[in-house]
């Protein structure tokens, strides 16, 4: 099977270099009209002029030739035969815009777009643009129009970007204001969240209530739930890929501030560069200060910060380095504090070598470092885990006629220290406890090609390949085969050295999507992809606590490994007025990490004894429509999805539902959501969406005993239950201030109402014995109608 | 901040802290599950109860499994068959009296229950008890007033071990009394109250094999007033597998109900259907062997201490034992002291 893809994409490279005769290069950038900015990932359509005998009179006829994505920096390029053409230029939150061109010789184009403002087609999140549905090979990819973001029903005055993808189908949360998100029944840890190409490992600020990256510092946002790009790897699920806005011609200023932060934006431009300073802060203790008295301990604060900086030193050669910085604070009333924050950096050096042919060069940092102050007295202590991770990667494009060829590679060192245990204040009687460092190192290559094999059919086809080495010190325990793992089970102990390997994974990823065009306007679009994840959340409860840890794959570990298939059927109607498709979705995944009844995770040094391999499977249905144009836009979205997961150990007793498949936490078969924006003049917009889940599966006491002179709760099967249905309304007045497009000093208000009717819907119930009874509790985090407004100006 | 926000961040503060209500949730009707729950020790008096699973939020009675042939055996091909006893619920007891075990005997539970359906365990060794090196007790106000009590064994290095204690104690408590004759006299005034620590203490020398294990605390006696206090710590030898069962019981019931929780789980033991390996009953059947060892401080250097709960102590009117459960006039011993 290897081989067969190895010689497929090396026929492809070598058809692909030998079809450039009487053709011309056709190079471009696409800017914002306004700003001088250049939009990343614009749509470019290449249209030839045909002539043709119409009605007996010679006319001349558009044929589609092909069509473009720009690259991040707005720029494309592409052989064409020599002729007569009309090029497209489209992109998110922008006016399209058309140029009749001679193509005789190699030309350069510049194509600007306004952006549109008050305009009616700005519809939030899309999917892609106008006849991207139907044309593009890519499948099951969001966009975010991140502009639009701040004029939906949003909580407590914060834009937010994951907020906006819950909207979209595919996408989950396990309940509000639970960190992180599900993309097609997986798990919150199997999401790559990109920040300029850094890893962010956790995405949550206030415990989950919002995203812990400033929609205002973001450029764009692209999620991909199925086939991601070859280039990217190591997470199972989904990509979520975020740039920030590194590069402006136009100074630009911006400030805001709602119920609980405020942020500012300043862009400032300079010869041959310029530089982007975001920053957010918030104070939340205003709020909380307010409390009733039992309530009044609990303190909370975050910011985050973002900062760019572009300098080009000739026409071909630029540099962009990006940095980022967050930190969370949570303290409850009782006896702990929780702390955690990101710190991430790349460097990015771009050179445009000729003109088909350019070269990225990266250097990646994240580190994020999470833990718990414990505050009772003669007890205190810090618990403080760190993930870092060092990148250095290069990314190789050539264009082509019909193809755009792609290679690279790179090298990732982890170091993960799990847990470092310190008393802090004299009279602690904690003993310092600390577990030995992780170390590992991924390896991974690709190559991949965009081919348009003719008008209609186009393929996208890649091949990664990935390693992974465990080379942590420490203790590596064996165990004997014959039983469960446990403690007690270790039949002899060895001591590796830090730097050697004691493990090692790794294997080819293949990443294929192709489109078949049915008519101008439907289309048939696929994929299938393998993933394979290296770095694992260990997590016991149902979301993301600033107490679960990552974990690399190691002895004991294997590394997760998915295939997704997809398939879908795009149609555009009415002009591109209405955009529809279905798709429908299978994932197989293997080597899961579940956990032992009752496992005990934190600072254990034999996690292994607690972890058992799972495997899953999701499949389901998405259908969407979506009007882009007119007074009213919004989109109607309804996908039937399931995810199960399984836990076969050899061991009967490790068998969780006897070995059963049974719902994974993520499994909630039907989800709708409506999203509705309605222009009503003067500058105002009313935004209202709606979302209807299905409840997230719960176990649920099913009897009960008396044990040890205590009552007992029965939890017979795992996940057996399910939390009442979902469901939310929320509405926004958003009034923008511009009454043209050029305007540069303008403001925009955003009246929201979140969870209009007041629905108490619960993240959790749970049970408690109640005098001699056991009683079920509810626990709902915005379980009310939560008003706020923001305002932000620019200038 | 202006006196028009304050509402507002009223408001806003409600919700972030989220609402808990009590509810009712449709809840599954699963058939009754078996419990068992047995010990037996290198001392007389095995405990055995069998009882089924009854409807989570019923009132708190246990429901008994009658009539089951239950048989313990001796992998020397002994059997001995333990009969349900009259007006306690779910106990089983040898038929035979005398009944007595064996160190470096295993031995294995086997029951046939009304439907047909037979469990049974594998043999569990029973070996040889550790003797407890020595008890210390020591004052703390820490989480209150009361008498820690520590204690120091020697873990044998030849064999793997695990542990679990349980303490049990009498401590004083003051009443008003009860007026006896004319005078100021009065009875009953002070009584023995009954301590007993249910909670889990359970220990594995996996890191720690053939040590001396020191300073483990293994119960707090209450301290009220000055005086003598009677403490006994059991100290079970427990095997690998019960230890693992302990600490699975251990946190479930930590479980508080916060966004942390771990996921619920059964607590599944070793009593396993001998024709479907995937029906596993409730509970544990332990072997192990017990040491106990006795330990009296006095509470009457604590003077500082003493002082400073003058005046707080809660002194009932009338007679001692009615004011607290579980006590004895302090003029008789408890029995067995």
């Amino acid at each position: 099977m290897t081989k067969q893809l190895f010689s497929l994409l090396f026929l492809t490279v070598v058809l692909a270099t030998s079809v450039h005769a009487q053709t011309i290069l056709l190079t471009g950038e696409v800017r914002n009209f306004h700003s001088q900015r250049p939009i990343a990932f614009a749509t470019i359509s290449v249209n030839r002029l045909v002539k043709r005998v119409m009605n007996g009179a010679q006319a001349n006829v558009r044929e589609e030739y092909t069509t473009l994505s720009a690259d991040s920096s707005g720029r494309f390029s592409q052989r064409v035969p020599v002729g007569e053409y009309v090029i497209e230029a489209s992109g998110v939150g922008y006016s399209r815009k058309s140029k009749f061109i001679n193509l005789k010789t190699d030309t350069s184009l510049q194509l600007e777009l306004s952006e549109q403002t008050n305009q009616l087609d700005d519809v939030e999140v899309k999917s892609k643009r106008a006849e991207d549905n139907v044309k593009s090979v890519e499948s099951s990819v969001i966009r975010v129009n991140v502009q639009n973001i701040k004029k939906l029903p949003i909580v407590f005055g914060e834009g937010d970007l994951i907020k906006a993808l819950t909207l979209q189908p595919g996408v989950t949360t396990v309940g509000e204001g639970a960190g992180g998100f599900n993309v097609r029944g997986g798990k919150v840890d199997q999401n790559l969240v990109l920040l300029d190409d850094a890893p962010i490992f956790n995405t949550s600020h206030l415990l989950g209530l919002f995203t812990s990256i400033n929609t205002e510092a973001v450029q764009n946002a692209t999620l991909y739930k199925a086939v991601m790009p070859a280039r990217y790897g190591g997470r199972l699920s989904s990509l979520l890929n975020i740039t920030t806005k590194a590069t402006t011609t136009e100074a630009k200023r911006a400030i805001g501030a709602g119920p609980i932060s405020a942020n500012a934006l300043l862009q400032q431009p300079f010869k041959n560069g310029s530089v982007m300073v975001s920053g957010r802060a918030a104070y939340p203790n205003l709020v909380l200060g307010a409390l009733p008295k039992r309530f009044r301990g609990s303190k909370a604060s975050f910011y985050d910060m973002n900062g760019a900086f572009q300098y080009r030193f000739s026409p071909k050669h630029s540099l962009k380095l990006t940095g980022y910085q967050s930190g969370d604070r949570f303290k409850f009333p009782e006896d702990t504090s929780y702390f955690w924050g990101s710190t991430a950096a790349t460097a990015q050096w771009s050179s445009l070598l000729t003109e088909r042919l350019s070269v990225n060069v990266k250097g990646i940092l994240s580190n994020y470092q999470y833990g718990v102050n414990g505050l009772g007295e003669g007890l205190e202590y810090r618990l403080t885990s760190t993930n870092r991770h060092k990148e250095i990667r290069a990314d190789v494009l050539y264009q082509l006629v019909r193809h755009k060829l792609e290679v690279g590679g790179g090298v990732i060192n982890y170091r993960f220290s799990p847990a470092t245990v310190k008393p802090t204040g004299t009279a602690s009687a904690v003993t310092p406890q600390r577990l030995t460092d992780e170390l590992g190192q991924e390896l991974s290559a690709y190559v991949s090609d965009e081919w348009t094999i003719s008008k209609r059919v186009s393929v996208q086809a890649g091949l990664r390949y990935a390693q992974f080495q465990n080379r942590s010190g420490g203790n590596l325990f064996t165990y004997d085969p014959d039983q469960p793992r446990t403690v007690e089970s270790i039949i002899d102990t060895l001591t590796n050295s830090p730097g050697t390997p004691s493990a090692t994974y790794g294997g080819l990823e293949p990443r294929v999507s192709f489109k078949i065009e049915l008519t101008d306007k439907a289309s048939i679009k696929g994929g299938y992809s393998r993933t394979r994840q290296f770095v694992h959340l260990i997590t016991n409860t149902t979301a993301i606590s600033p107490i679960d840890y990552w974990k690399l794959s190691g002895k004991y570990l294997q590394p997760q490994v998915a295939d997704q298939f997809s398939l879908g059927y795009y149609r555009n109607m009415a002009d591109n007025t209405y955009e529809t498709y279905v798709e429908g979705f299978y994932k197989d995944m293997n080597q899961l990490v579940e956990y032992k009844d009752g496992a005990s995770l934190l600072l254990n040094p034999h996690l292994e004894t607690e972890l058992l391999p799972a495997v899953g499977k999701a499949y389901g249905v998405e259908v969407s429509i979506q009007k882009n144009t007119g007074r009213l836009t919004g989109n109607v979205s309804y996908t039937w999805s399931r995810s199960w997961v399984a836990v076969q150990s050899p061991f009967v007793a490790e068998q969780v539902n006897r070995g059963a498949f049974y719902p994974s936490l993520y499994d909630k078969p039907h989800n709708i959501t409506l999203l509705g924006q309605y222009f009503l003049g003067s500058g105002w917009t009313f935004s209202g969406t709606f979302t209807y889940q299905s409840g997230r599966p719960i176990t649920y006491p099913d009897g009960q005993y008396s044990y040890n002179q205590s009552l007992i709760f029965n939890y017979s099967r795992r996940n057996a239950d399910r939390l009442p249905d979902f469901h939310r309304l929320d509405v926004s007045f958003s009034r923008d201030s511009r009454r043209n497009k050029t305007q540069k000093t303008y403001n925009i208000v955003n009246i929201s109402f979140y969870n209009l009717y007041a629905r108490k819907n619960p993240y959790s119930i749970f049970f408690r014995q109640y005098l001699e009874v056991g009683r079920a509790y509810r626990l709902a985090v915005l379980g009310t109608i939560v008003p706020s407004v923001t305002v932000t100006k620019y200038w | 901040m202006g006196t028009w926000m304050r509402p507002l961040v009223l408001l806003l503060t409600l919700l972030l802290t989220g609402c808990l209500d009590p509810v009712q949730v449709p809840l599954r009707q699963e058939t009754a599950q078996l419990v068992v729950e047995g010990l037996l020790t290198n001392e007389a008096n095995p405990f055995l109860r069998l009882s089924l699973t009854s409807q989570f939020g019923s009132s708190y009675e246990i429901e008994p499994v009658q009539g089951a042939y239950v048989e313990v055996r001796t992998t020397g091909g002994e059997a001995i068959v333990f009969r349900p006893v009259p007006g306690e619920v779910g106990i089983y007891k040898p038929l035979t009296t005398g009944f007595t075990t064996r160190i470096g005997q295993a031995y294995s539970l086997y029951l046939k229950l009304l439907d047909g359906r037979e469990f049974g365990s594998e043999p569990q060794l029973l070996t040889a008890p550790i003797p407890i090196n020595e008890l210390r007790a020591e004052f703390t106000d820490k989480p209150r007033y009361g008498f820690q009590v520590y204690l120091d064994v020697k873990d044998p290095g030849n064999t793997e071990n695990h542990y679990r204690w349980t303490g049990r104690g009498y401590h004083q408590r003051r009443s008003k009394g009860v007026p006896v004759g004319f005078g100021t006299a009065v009875c009953c005034d002070r009584c023995w109250v009954l301590k007993e620590d249910q909670s889990v203490n359970s220990f594995s020398d996996a890191l720690v094999n053939g040590s001396l294990i020191t300073q483990r605390s293994v119960f707090l006696s209450p301290f009220y007033i000055l005086g003598k206090h009677l403490i006994e710590i059991q100290q079970y030898s427990i095997s690998r597998q019960a230890y693992q069962y302990w600490n699975r019981y251990k946190d479930q019931q930590k479980r508080t109900g916060t966004i942390f929780d771990p996921l619920p789980a059964p607590l599944l033991g070793n009593v396993v259907n001998l024709n479907d390996p995937k029906d596993i009953a409730l509970g544990f059947f332990e072997v192990a062997s017990v040491t106990r060892k006795r330990i009296e401080p006095v509470a009457s250097t604590q003077g500082v201490i003493a002082a400073n709960l003058t005046g707080n102590e809660y002194i009932p009117d009338g007679d001692c034992t009615s004011g607290f459960p579980f006590a004895i006039y302090i003029s008789e011993m408890p029995p067995g002291w």
